[in-house]
């Protein structure tokens, strides 16, 4: 496939993804789905492993592409090189070793920044720890981060404000605790 | 992390909802604490991050995309299919994979992960006390014998809220965070309950050391379970899983 090709297809995907384009996505998963489930089985993970790193892959994509990300040469190669990248800075993290270069994904954009990269891993961390919070805190959180003030959660809950206050105290603290821990937050620091 | 920092000012601040003398004193707090300061700074990166509806809305099709890729893989890889020689071989070595792994779990081993051992000795009974016509406490009762933890939590809180000092239902709410896997929360409460009442020190530490053994932290439950005193009717079953974590260590 020649340049001019490549390019369409990989604006296409990456506008697909904005638009939150079912077919796109569904493209995109029948296209390099196998490539990426290959490639983790290959190197010491499971089906469940390649299904998550396929859609952490997708997301930051997602917001690669929203911060302006444009891919000059192929959407396949640029793919390959976050999901093999993140993965073995997962498989290494225990031991302390972390693929840094990110050399090989700057040959395919200016636009993305160092910076902006760190930004959207720590914005997926902070994202997967509230999503395994508590259902109740959740809910309470998701309000209160809405910008909805104690009263107006207490009221929409059905639970005391006293309540509220206290639980959503105890909430946040445990979702910092829990980032803190993590060890891939230290190294977004 | 600072235990003592105003968690829930620190949201009510971000939102602009803290007022009056409460808002002087926390600016003053936040002007002294760098530590605060960046504490409130990561809460705003966090609440934008959740925050962000368009990505909640990518990630919402994504994993119903991921869903029905993944159940039409399935219904695809169960249809019938013509094995070959290589298949043949792939299936033989895997039955005789299947027959080692039933002589494995046919011959009686120790057990040995800090996981299956706290899952052996988690159990706990909701029995309140009886306190006349508490119609909360029956019901949170019902809930968490029904493993209903977050239904419950709530309640046991509404009525903690009254009876501050009703220790038994303390218990239960740290049981209950441990449960919802909030085990710092549970960690807490136990011990601030062995604080207040000691007759629970021996509850509050036995469950404490189970925690600790989830997380793995093997010589602190050991040092926890060492705790128990002998007139204590866990006392026995302690002694035993300390048998079963030293040998782990070894």
């Amino acid at each position: 496939m020649d340049v001019e090709k490549e390019n369409n297809k990989s604006s296409l995907y990456l506008e697909g993804m904005l638009q939150g384009d079912e077919k796109i996505l569904k493209s995109i998963y029948k296209e390099f789905y196998r490539g990426v489930e290959e490639f983790v089985l290959k190197n010491s993970g499971s089906k469940d492993d390649a299904k998550d790193l396929f859609q952490e892959t997708l997301k930051i994509l997602f917001l690669q592409a929203r911060d302006g990300l444009t891919i000059q040469k192929s959407f396949s190669a640029y793919l390959r090189t976050i999901y093999t990248r993140r993965w073995y800075n997962q498989i290494n993290r225990n031991k302390k070793m972390i693929v840094s270069s990110d050399e090989d994904l700057n040959w395919e954009s200016e636009e993305n920044s160092e910076e902006k990269m760190i930004e959207n891993e720590r914005k997926l961390l902070f994202r997967k720890h509230f999503s395994m919070l508590a259902e109740s805190c959740r809910k309470i959180l998701g309000l209160v981060f809405e910008g909805a003030s104690l009263n107006e959660v207490a009221s929409k809950l059905e639970f005391s404000y006293k309540y509220v206050r206290k639980r959503s105290s105890e909430c946040n603290k445990h979702l910092l605790n829990q980032i803190k821990k993590d060890p891939l937050f230290e190294e977004l620091s | 992390m600072n235990d003592n920092y105003p968690y829930d000012q620190i949201l009510l601040y971000i939102n602009g909802q803290l007022q009056g003398e409460e808002l002087s004193l926390f600016e003053e707090l936040l002007k002294a604490d760098k530590k605060l300061l960046a504490e409130v700074k990561l809460n705003k990166e966090i609440q934008l991050a959740v925050n962000d509806l368009s990505f909640n809305s990518y990630e919402q099709k994504l994993e119903s995309i991921t869903q029905q890729f993944h159940e039409s893989d399935k219904s695809s890889s169960t249809a019938p299919k013509i094995i070959n020689k290589k298949k043949w071989i792939a299936l033989a070595a895997t039955l005789l994979l299947l027959i080692t792994c039933l002589i494995w779990l046919i011959i009686p081993k120790p057990t040995s992960e800090p996981e299956v051992l706290y899952a052996k000795y988690i159990t706990h009974d909701f029995a309140f006390t009886q306190r006349g016509t508490e119609n909360l406490l029956l019901e949170a009762e019902n809930l968490l014998n029904n493993g209903n933890y977050e239904a419950a939590l709530p309640l046991l809180n509404a009525y903690l809220e009254k009876n501050a000092e009703a220790a038994d239902v303390i218990m239960a709410t740290g049981l209950v965070y441990l449960e919802l896997g909030d085990t710092d929360q549970a960690l807490n409460i136990f011990s601030e309950l062995k604080k207040n009442h000691p007759i629970f020190s021996n509850d509050c530490n036995w469950y404490s050391a189970l925690v600790y053994l989830k997380n793995g932290a093997l010589e602190q439950s050991l040092r926890t379970l060492e705790l128990i005193t002998p007139s204590s009717q866990r006392y026995q079953t302690a002694q035993q899983l300390i048998g079963q974590i030293q040998s782990i260590k070894k």
